[in-house]
């Protein structure tokens, strides 16, 4: 699948209206490529049916 | 009894000086005023020493108690907090230049909850910026570490554990939001408490990821985080996260006695631990088997899934935090590896960062499953022992970042991190770091125990049992450095 290019991140960032240079530029491509690619591996573990509650309901015995 | 003695005492002993009239709150607040004079201008733990405050406030407490009135464990007790946290009147800078000149026109509720208990606040403590771990350059010098001066302290509550390693407080709060307290807690030799997760109020704190930050205290040992614990913890109406489960006593159960614990060793969060971490751990089970604890062998296989999963979560949720900053044109006050993180964050497609949701609900239920079984699961806190202070973020390919995200386990980590501290804090359990011993290069080593969310009386029991008959959490930097010129 393909990486995001500095020109791309550039536009993207600039709809935020932010705007970066080097050598920021360089890092932030380079981190947001791995950090998607390190998610898109979670597609394997087929997480689709589980909702996305950053916090589970207690289930503790100590306060049953 | 020598100075350096009394100021490396537990609060425990401490106190019960204190109780006894042995030792007033003055007396013991302006040995640890020395010891900051002495000792900091080398570690740069504190970010500001609110030196009149605090002996205003130990004058006070010693007239109180001469007048009868006892407020508890924390009655005279110096400690310090974390740069996230607001002290009334003094400032609050979260770390970074974005904020330097912030007064806080109240006290954060813990921080009220610890003068209530009669605690003595000696100022605020070191903090990576806002808290991320993994800043270059601080408001102040780069904090160092008490064993070896060319270390971090760890982070992001960096000042937090060497001024308890050193004896510059007696304890201290920090902020935990994927390790932030265990990891300094590791390699500083002490013990570090990550709270469960609404159980204390973050009002009056500095955020990064609300769905994981929470405050906690680092002590010399884990009875001393229990008290800490005690006298801030419950409901507060100013943070409606926090929980209405009534607060139980976490030091009633303190007796050593494990025996019949349910203890499981987490393999995955061994992947990345060198021999020396290995060891450490090892010797640990053997000590919580000889306990009476029954200690085994557990698999939980998305635990090497979630760094990728805790980036996203801890990035997305901080870029949307320090949006209005941003916009206002305040990039580049941001330390370096702060601002590049926000971006990051910014860039995040929405779909990829709910599939991360997705996973840390998988785990959080793989968590939840496992404690049906287990009582405590356990693994090292960090891989190893505090590395070189760092000079840059060593990011220059792709390939650097992945490794940073420990996504493949199999081709290295560039990381310190356990795989399973992070795991933790997206399940909002409660985890404590405490001591287990020196690597080869002198430096300390600590493993992680986690109970079930609210379960931190299970939690202080196994970890004080140990403290019990190990004396590692004894041993304190022999700080030769100390009045070198």
């Amino acid at each position: 699948m393909a990486d995001l290019t500095k020109p791309e991140v550039i536009t993207l960032l600039s709809v935020h209206g932010y705007q970066i240079s080097e050598p920021d530029l360089t890092e932030v491509v380079h981190r947001i490529n791995a950090l998607m690619d390190s998610l898109k591996g979670l597609d394997a573990l087929d997480v689709y049916h589980v909702e996305p509650w950053p916090v589970q309901p207690l289930r503790s015995p100590d306060h049953a | 009894m020598l100075d350096e003695d009394i100021a490396l005492l537990t609060i425990k002993e401490q106190s019960k000086l204190i109780k006894d009239k042995k030792l007033s709150a003055v007396e013991l607040t302006q040995l640890y005023l020395k010891r900051i004079d002495r000792l900091d201008g080398k570690l740069h733990a504190f970010n500001n020493v609110l030196r009149d405050e605090a002996l205003a406030a130990a004058r006070e407490a010693d007239i109180e108690l001469a007048a009868g009135r006892y407020r508890g464990p924390m009655h005279g007790i110096p400690v310090a907090a974390k740069d996230q946290m607001n002290i009334k009147g003094a400032p609050n800078t979260g770390g970074s230049r974005v904020y330097l000149g912030n007064i806080a026109d109240e006290d954060a509720t813990i921080i009220a909850r610890l003068k209530q208990a009669g605690a003595i606040i000696m100022g605020s403590l070191a903090t990576h910026e806002f808290h991320m771990g993994t800043t270059l350059r601080f408001v102040k010098e780069h904090p160092a570490n008490p064993w070896d001066l060319s270390r971090t302290p760890g982070g992001s509550s960096a000042g937090s554990g060497s001024s308890v390693a050193a004896g510059l407080v007696s304890g201290s709060l920090g902020g935990d939001t994927g390790g932030s307290i265990r990891g300094p807690a590791s390699f500083n030799n002490i013990a570090g408490l990550r709270p469960s997760w609404s159980l204390l109020s973050r009002a009056g704190m500095f955020t990064l990821a609300w769905s994981m930050d929470t405050a906690g205290p680092f002590a010399r040992s884990a009875e001393d985080c229990a008290i800490m614990l005690q006298a801030m913890a419950g409901y507060d109406s100013k943070d409606p996260t926090t929980s209405r489960e009534q607060v139980p006593d976490y030091t009633a159960g303190l007796n050593g006695n494990i025996k019949g614990m349910h203890i499981g060793l987490v393999e995955e969060m061994l992947v990345n631990a060198e021999d020396d971490t290995r060891k450490a751990i090892e010797a640990a089970v053997d000590v919580m088997k000889k306990l009476g604890a029954k200690v085994e062998r557990i698999s939980m296989p998305l635990v090497r899934k979630m760094w990728g999963v805790h980036t996203a979560v801890v990035d997305s949720e901080a870029a949307s935090y320090h949006r209005g900053k941003l916009l206002e044109g305040r990039y580049l006050d941001y330390d370096y590896s702060t601002r590049v993180r926000l971006m990051v964050g910014t860039l995040l497609p929405s779909a990829l960062a709910t599939l991360a949701m997705r996973a840390r609900a998988a785990l959080a239920a793989q968590v939840l499953d496992t404690f049906e079984k287990y009582d405590i699961l356990m693994g090292p806190t960090m891989s190893g022992g505090a590395a070189p202070i760092p000079t840059q973020t060593g990011i220059h390919s792709k390939a650097d970042a992945a490794r940073l995200l420990h996504w493949d386990a199999s081709s290295g980590s560039a990381g310190t991190a356990s795989l399973g501290r992070n795991a933790f804090s997206l399940t909002g359990v409660p985890a404590i770091s405490i001591p287990c011993g020196f690597n080869s290069k002198g430096l300390p080593m600590g493993f992680q125990l986690a109970a079930r969310q609210m379960g931190e009386t299970t939690l202080f029991r196994a970890a004080h049992a140990y403290q019990q008959v190990t004396d590692w959490h004894k041993k304190h930097p022999p700080m030769s450095w100390a009045d070198e010129k």
